[in-house]
């Protein structure tokens, strides 16, 4: 399927006088990863929070498939199908990797917060979990508890959390931070899987720029609140004003 | 084909760790409730039978802690205003409130403690589902949340002594008479009531953290904004514990006042709201168990102690001094030991006993329905490949 899958249009969110994203159109097309970049406080992560309902906007709508999800609350959005990662890791540290996922999985089964269902290794939501750590690469990690994984596979486990609540659009905030060279190539193979094998749509906030031109089919940089260029990796990289706003002028 | 120790290690060990035996001790615990006090029944003993009544009954209050602190992760210095609410609500109906009133009283050996019991717990769920409500509400959480419910207390513990004509101001209410008395052992029926009450309330409690919903509110507990961001809404989940907790605060006051003979504004104030705090802790947060093992160690100790400390100083003295002891445990127990009590537990039942096939395979049956789902693959992915064998 082609076509938008996430349109956000004039985004705007003021933190008292500071204008920290202004007036920003975003359009994310289905199954691509499309990421966004940028120098330090340009506003990547605010745009990731307005997105998923995390903060709520000073004006600006968002659509989500044709819906406007920008009046929805925060935990509503997952239900519409918007999964999300976290720049620092949020993961549940006393639960096993599994329930970890598990109950991540459970937002999708029937009867969700029922205090009578008891979860069982048989239900759907089981098996979607152990999918996710399995695409991840924590499968055999299952029954460890989340606190005494790795760094690097405390991230990939927010993702996998993220994974299990079954999106359409999975909103990944710089997932390489912190990682070794070998984590960061793990988590590159990761999200071009997700594109190619689950057919998902990533939305990507990074800083590794090697990264983001291996794998992003769009970028878009956001300079001081605004788009300050949007195009194909390659046109990124021949952009003079990207670099003036990367390096400074003299550049 | 050695086989030296290093070999034994490698072995898949063999045996049963004793937490699955959990059915077992569930059983042994609930036969012995049953049975210690019908077998061991003798007129001196009233005073050791009446204590283990109290002891389940402050046990159930900290139940109610556990299911808010140890599962929603919020911490209430409130839960005394439940305890309360119930505790009041039954001495009033009891002592015939209705009769002065109404001029007729409702049967007093069963509709009077029914009346208790249902408005103590309505009263308790509807003003804790209001202050939970307004808090989340205005987003205040965390150490924010327990100044409120501090300040309910405080403002509860006014209001009873204020409201004379209800309450009986600063006496409270005297001259509660015995639920359901069975003569001519009050005391043996009086002990039974509780315990079906408490076993009920556990078994409710036990399935409600395992449901979707408890392992929700662990999710919360463990980290709020995950929790959020994977669909669930939080401050929904952490009313409605907060309000079932209520419930069953209520219920351990409904229980609380025929069994003391009286109840008064220490009971609903922040006096009783702490000590429950320090009996959990101690016990161990988010096991249920805990809260029962805490109250009893806590209350055993400090009663035997005043016997033994009795010599040295007076009575008021021992009093105050508890409080301090009580404090530095629980500072110690929270800094140090944050499983408290049920981690040792806990350790124990890590230890493996052999057991014939066929009790195992019983085991695995009854322990079904309650164990964590595992995925089956990574079971088997823990099992040594076999042809690694020497």
């Amino acid at each position: 399927m082609i076509g938008a899958i996430l349109e956000a249009r004039a985004l705007t969110k003021r933190f008292g006088g500071l204008v920290a994203v202004d007036d920003v159109d975003l359009l994310v097309n289905r199954n691509t990863v499309h990421s966004l970049i940028g120098p330090n406080g340009a506003g990547k992560t605010t745009v990731f929070n307005l997105l998923c309902g995390l903060m709520a906007s000073d004006g600006g709508t968002v659509t989500f498939e044709g819906r406007d999800i920008g009046v929805l609350p925060f935990h509503r959005i997952t239900l519409e199908g918007i999964g999300r990662s976290f720049q620092r890791t949020q993961v549940f540290p006393d639960l096993t990797t599994f329930e970890n996922v598990r109950v991540a999985a459970q937002t999708r089964q029937p009867r969700r917060l029922s205090p009578f269902r008891v979860p069982r290794g048989s239900d759907p939501g089981s098996d979607t979990a152990y999918r996710a750590l399995e695409i991840v690469g924590l499968a055999d990690r299952a029954t460890e508890r989340a606190d005494i994984l790795s760094h690097g596979e405390q991230r990939a486990l927010d993702v996998a959390i993220a994974l299990a609540t079954q999106p359409r659009l999975l909103l990944l905030d710089e997932p390489t931070s912190g990682l070794s060279v070998g984590e960061v190539a793990n988590m590159t193979d990761l999200v071009n899987r997700l594109r190619s094998e689950l057919a998902m749509t990533v939305l990507l906030v990074e800083h590794n720029v090697n990264l983001v031109m291996n794998i992003s089919d769009v970028i878009t940089v956001l300079h001081q609140g605004r788009v300050l260029e949007e195009g194909s990796p390659d046109a990124i990289r021949g952009s003079r004003a990207v670099a003036e706003a990367y390096l400074g002028t003299d550049a | 084909m050695k086989s030296g120790p290093r070999s034994d290690a490698r072995a898949p060990r063999n045996g049963v760790p004793l937490e699955q035996l959990r059915p077992l001790w569930s059983a042994g615990l609930v036969l012995t409730l049953v049975l210690l006090p019908l077998c061991l029944w003798r007129e001196d003993m009233i005073f050791e039978l009446n204590f283990l009544t109290g002891m389940l009954i402050w046990g159930l209050l900290a139940l109610s802690l556990d299911l808010v602190w140890g599962y929603g992760g919020m911490i209430s210095l409130g839960q005394g205003v439940f305890f309360g609410a119930g505790g009041y609500a039954m001495a009033w109906f009891l002592t015939g409130g209705i009769t002065h009133r109404v001029g007729r009283a409702p049967d007093p050996e069963l509709l009077a403690p029914l009346f208790g019991l249902g408005v103590g717990i309505a009263l308790a769920v509807v003003l804790a589902l209001g202050i939970a409500f307004l808090c989340f509400r205005s987003r205040v959480g965390g150490l924010f949340f327990a100044i409120v419910t501090l300040a309910l207390a405080v403002t509860a513990k006014l209001l009873v002594i204020t409201w004379r004509p209800v309450t009986g101001g600063d006496n409270g209410i005297i001259n509660i008479p015995r639920l359901f008395r069975v003569d001519p052992e009050p005391e043996l029926s009086q002990y039974f009531i509780v315990l079906a009450a408490v076993l009920a309330a556990y078994w409710i409690c036990r399935r409600l953290v395992a449901s979707h919903f408890g392992r929700v509110l662990t999710a919360i507990r463990e980290n709020e904004l995950r929790a959020s961001s994977i669909g669930f809404n939080v401050n929904l989940a952490k009313t409605l514990i907060f309000g079932v907790a209520a419930a069953i605060a209520a219920l351990a006051g409904a229980l609380f006042a025929p069994y003391n003979g009286n109840v008064n504004p220490i009971h609903i104030g922040f006096e009783t709201g702490a000590i429950v705090l320090i009996w959990v802790a101690i016990g161990g947060r988010g096991f249920l168990l805990g809260a029962f093992i805490g109250t009893f160690l806590v209350q055993y100790v400090r009663f035997y102690m005043t016997d033994i400390i009795a010599p040295f100083m007076s009575v008021t003295t021992a009093n105050s001094v508890w409080p301090l002891i009580f404090g530095f445990v629980f500072l110690g127990v929270i800094l140090l030991y944050p499983d408290g009590m049920m981690g040792l537990v806990h350790r124990i039942g890590a230890w493996r006993v052999p057991l014939p096939e066929s009790l195992r395979r019983a085991l695995a049956r009854a322990n079904g329905a309650d164990a964590l789902p595992r995925p089956r693959a990574v079971e088997g992915a823990r099992t040594p490949p076999s042809g690694s064998a020497p």
